[in-house]
């Protein structure tokens, strides 16, 4: 008994280390690995630090839950790995949380989001809580076979290598398209006939006031955004996609209106026969090259997205 | 998008083309229909329309 009793410890602080290596790998590449997705997100939102905060702690507890589980199979907790269950339900409330705040946001936006790109930003960030998870979960995993053959600088080594592997290949395939890819953006001219604002020969708007007419053909931009396929033309024909590319060309490029100045709303109207979408602004900063490339990396959104080419009709159709 | 665009006031310099529950504002030159119009329009939040026939109407687009 006495004998055994440092041996018993030595053997603990062992396991303690070995786990502690396991979580602690695991838990960095998660938190890494959410940051990295924070900064893909840079441009859309969220643009203030304490929600960096937020979305930087909520990926930490994600990774530290995701690299507990494989010490605690190790230890053969099943139990403990089923708390992962409980994380879930959790995310689901980043969600909700995100999409209340830009709800309550929307109200204070001169140009609002939609609904759309809402639900689009809250999904995301729920989504990538699990993909900080996932990387935590394979970083631990990879730690812990690593602790196997060699001592913990190595296991730790095996877990970053894999950690980051998995935060790349995750980073490649949650890319999301965005307008650029499924349509062509082009400068087009803006026109009046009589009060009705013309683009590409599509009527957006019936502007009365003739300051504004001039306004417009001085000062506004218009481009036309030609959907690549049928299955571009009925993303680009959802009211909400249409939306999150004014919201993002007038976030971009500034907006020329105000409360009390609405005849400068920017607008994406289609063309019903072609399903061109024209979408006219009137920016702070008149640069025609900075407008197209805000509305070319507009994501495109997953609620948004229709496929119609999938689908036996489409194929009966000349 | 609840509840659609709302016509807050005519402005018009033909009184016989316009009648109604509206707010209806009679001009008597396109200068002071202008003018009128753009008043209100800031006051409103509203966007000033050109319905062709010597009429304004002020929409807001809620």
């Amino acid at each position: 008994m006495g004998a055994s009793a440092p041996i018993m410890r030595v053997c603990l602080g062992v396991g303690v280390l070995e786990h502690l290596t396991v979580i602690a790998t695991g838990t960095l590449m998660g938190s890494l690995g959410r940051l990295l997705l924070l900064h893909v997100d840079y441009r859309q939102y969220p643009s203030y630090p304490q929600a960096y905060v937020v979305h930087l702690a909520f990926g930490f507890i994600a990774a530290f839950l995701g690299s507990i589980a494989v010490p605690a199979i190790v230890d053969k907790e099943f139990a403990a790995a089923s708390f992962l269950a409980l994380a879930a339900t959790q995310f689901r409330e980043v969600r909700k949380i995100e999409r209340e705040t830009l709800e309550r946001i929307e109200e204070t936006e001169l140009v609002p989001r939609g609904t759309a790109y809402i639900e689009g930003i809250a999904k995301t960030f729920e989504a990538r809580n699990y993909l900080a998870m996932l990387v935590g979960l394979v970083a631990s995993l990879g730690a812990q076979i690593g602790s196997r053959w060699g001592n913990m600088v190595f296991a730790g080594g095996v877990g970053i290598v894999l950690g980051l592997a998995t935060i790349m290949i995750l980073k490649r395939s949650i890319t999301r398209e965005v307008v650029g890819d499924i349509a062509h953006v082009t400068p087009a001219d803006i026109s009046f006939d009589g009060p009705l604002l013309v683009v590409e020969d599509i009527h957006l708007m019936n502007i009365g006031q003739p300051e504004a007419r001039q306004i417009y053909l001085e000062q506004g931009l218009a481009v036309a955004i030609s959907p690549k396929n049928i299955d571009a033309k009925a993303t680009l024909a959802n009211i909400g996609q249409r939306q999150a590319i004014v919201h993002d060309a007038a976030t971009l490029c500034g907006v020329r209106m105000d409360v009390s100045e609405r005849e400068f709303t920017p607008l994406a109207r289609r063309d019903l026969v072609s399903g061109v979408v024209a979408l006219v602004i009137v920016p702070a900063e008149r640069n025609m090259e900075a407008l197209m490339t805000a509305v070319r990396q507009t994501p495109v959104l997953e609620d948004c997205v229709r496929k119609p080419s999938e689908a036996k009709p489409s194929k009966i159709m000349p | 998008m609840e509840g659609g665009p709302r016509i807050f006031a005519v402005i018009t310099e033909e009184a016989q083309k316009v009648g109604g529950g509206l707010p209806i504002f009679y001009v008597d030159s396109s200068e002071e229909k202008e003018r009128v119009a753009m008043y209100i329009s800031r006051i409103t939040g509203g966007v000033i329309h050109d319905v062709g026939n010597g009429t304004y109407i002020v929409v807001i687009h809620q």
